[in-house]
C-alpha cells in the first residue's frame, strides 16, 4: 500500500475529487495494459486532468520512480488505488451550497480531528435550516439547527397539550 | 592608603552619577511621561476592545436567544392552530353529520308519507270500484263481497307494512352512506392537519431564521456543529452509540 502524500490528500477532499482521481488512476492503468508501447508521459499528459498529472509525477519522482518503468510505475497506481480505497467518507448534509474554499476549510477541520485521510460527501437540505448532520461510519449525528427547533415545538407541544387536559 | 582613597572618591562617585541622573530624568521626563501615556492608552484600547468584543458576543447570544424565542413563539402557535383547526374540523364534521342526517330524515320521512298516502288512495280506489262492480253484478254477493273487502284490507296492511319495512332498509342505507362520507371528510381533514403540521417547521424557518441566516452565519453555526462533533468523537463508543440512539429517539419523537 502507498502512502498518501499531501498533493494527492489535497486532491481528495472531496467525494467528486475522489472519485475523478480514482477514475484517472484507473484510466491510467488501462492505458498501460492496452498499450505497453506508449510512455506515462503521454498518459499524463493526454489522458487525466492537469493536476492529478502533476501530483503523480511528484510521488514518482519523490518514490525515485522513472517515468519509463512501467512495472515499476503500475505498481505505484495499484498501490495507490488501493490506499485511496481504504479512505473514510463522511457524509455531510449541509443547509447552503458550500464554496469550495468553504468545503476546504471544513477538510481540514475534520481531517485534523477524525482522519487524515478523510473524504467529504456532501449534500444540500436546505429544511435542516442551519448547522450540519453527519453521517461517519454508520453513526449519525444531528446538529442541525431543525433538530434544535422540532425539540422545541416538541417541547411546546407538549406543554400545549397538557394544557388542554 | 587605599581606605582614605575610596572614602574619598565613593561620596564623590555617588553624587556625580546622582547628578547624572537627575540631568537625564530631566532630558527624558518627557519621554518618560509619553511613554507612560502611551502604556495608559494601551491599556484603554485593550480595556475598549476587550469591552467591545463582550458586547458583540452579548449582542449575539441575544440575537441567538432572541430567534430561538421567536421560533417557539412561532412554533406554539401554529400548534395551538393547528389544534384549533383539528378541533373545528370535528366538530365541523359532527354538525354535517346531525345535518345530513336530519336532512336525510326530513325527506325520507316525506317520502314514506307520500307513497304511503299515494299506495293507501290507490288501493282504496281499487277497492271501491271492485266491490262497486261487484254489487252491480249481483246483489247476492254482497255478503261474500264484505269478507272480500275484508281480505282486501288485510293484504292492504301487509303491503304497508312491507313498504314500511322497505323504507327504514332505505334510511339504514342511506344513513350508512352518510357517515362513511363523513369519515372520508373527517380523513381528508385530518391528512390536511397532518401535512400543515409537517410544514410547520419550514414556514417558522421561513418566517424566523431564513430571512436572518446570512452566508457567514451559516458558515459560523456550520463550524460550530462540527467542533461539537469533535467533542462526540472523543467519547466512548458506548457514550456515542448513546449519543446517537438519542438523538435518533429525539427526531423519531419530533416526527411522531
Amino acid at each position: 500500500m502507498t502512502q498518501l502524500s499531501p498533493k494527492i490528500l489535497e486532491l481528495t477532499r472531496t467525494h467528486e475529487q475522489y472519485l475523478s482521481l480514482m477514475t484517472d488512476i484507473d484510466l491510467l492503468l488501462s492505458h498501460m495494459f492496452q498499450n505497453t508501447t506508449a510512455t506515462i508521459e503521454d498518459s499524463l499528459v493526454n489522458h487525466v486532468g492537469q493536476e492529478t498529472a502533476q501530483a503523480i509525477k511528484n510521488d514518482l519522482q519523490e518514490n525515485n520512480i522513472e517515468l519509463s518503468d512501467h512495472d515499476q510505475v503500475k505498481n505505484y497506481l495499484e498501490g495507490l488505488k488501493e490506499s485511496l480505497s481504504e479512505s473514510k467518507i463522511l457524509h455531510l448534509i449541509l443547509p447552503i451550497d458550500p464554496t469550495f474554499q468553504f468545503l476546504t476549510e471544513i477538510s481540514v477541520q475534520l481531517r485534523k480531528k477524525i482522519n487524515p485521510s478523510l473524504v467529504i460527501q456532501v449534500s444540500r437540505d436546505p429544511l435542516i435550516v442551519g448547522g450540519a448532520i453527519v453521517i461517519y461510519e454508520g453513526r449519525y449525528y444531528n446538529q442541525s439547527l431543525s433538530r434544535k427547533i422540532q425539540l422545541n415545538m416538541s417541547k411546546y407541544s407538549k406543554r400545549s397539550v397538557n394544557a388542554s387536559l | 592608603m587605599n581606605i582614605s582613597l575610596v572614602l574619598f572618591y565613593l561620596p564623590l562617585t555617588i553624587i556625580i552619577l546622582s547628578v547624572v541622573i537627575a540631568v537625564l530624568v530631566i532630558a527624558y521626563s518627557p519621554i518618560l511621561k509619553k511613554i507612560f501615556q502611551y502604556r495608559e492608552n494601551q491599556a484603554n484600547y485593550k480595556a475598549d476592545a476587550i469591552k467591545e468584543a463582550n458586547q458583540i458576543i452579548d449582542n449575539s447570544r441575544n440575537q441567538a436567544a432572541r430567534l430561538l424565542e421567536e421560533s417557539g413563539k412561532k412554533a406554539e402557535e401554529n400548534i395551538k392552530s393547528i389544534n384549533t383547526s383539528a378541533q373545528k374540523v370535528e366538530l365541523d364534521s359532527e354538525n354535517l353529520l346531525r345535518e345530513i342526517a336530519s336532512r336525510k330524515n326530513e325527506e325520507l320521512k316525506r317520502l314514506s308519507d307520500e307513497l304511503l298516502t299515494n299506495y293507501k288512495s290507490s288501493i282504496q280506489q281499487t277497492l271501491t270500484t271492485e266491490l262497486n262492480e261487484i254489487k252491480s253484478l249481483s246483489p247476492n254477493l254482497a255478503h261474500e263481497s264484505e269478507e272480500l273487502t275484508s281480505a282486501l284490507k288485510e293484504a292492504m296492511n301487509t303491503a304497508i307494512q312491507d313498504s314500511i319495512k322497505v323504507i327504514q332498509n332505505r334510511i339504514l342505507n342511506e344513513w350508512e352512506v352518510a357517515q362513511n362520507d363523513i369519515k372520508q371528510f373527517k380523513l381528508h381533514q385530518q391528512s390536511l392537519i397532518e401535512k400543515r403540521a409537517s410544514d410547520a417547521v419550514s414556514t417558522i424557518v421561513k418566517e424566523t431564521l431564513g430571512r436572518t441566516l446570512d452566508s457567514n452565519d451559516h458558515k459560523e453555526i456550520i463550524k460550530n456543529a462540527l467542533s461539537n462533533l469533535e467533542i462526540n468523537e472523543n467519547l466512548s463508543a458506548t457514550s456515542q452509540l448513546s449519543g446517537t440512539l438519542e438523538s435518533l429517539k429525539a427526531d423519531d419523537a419530533t416526527k411522531s
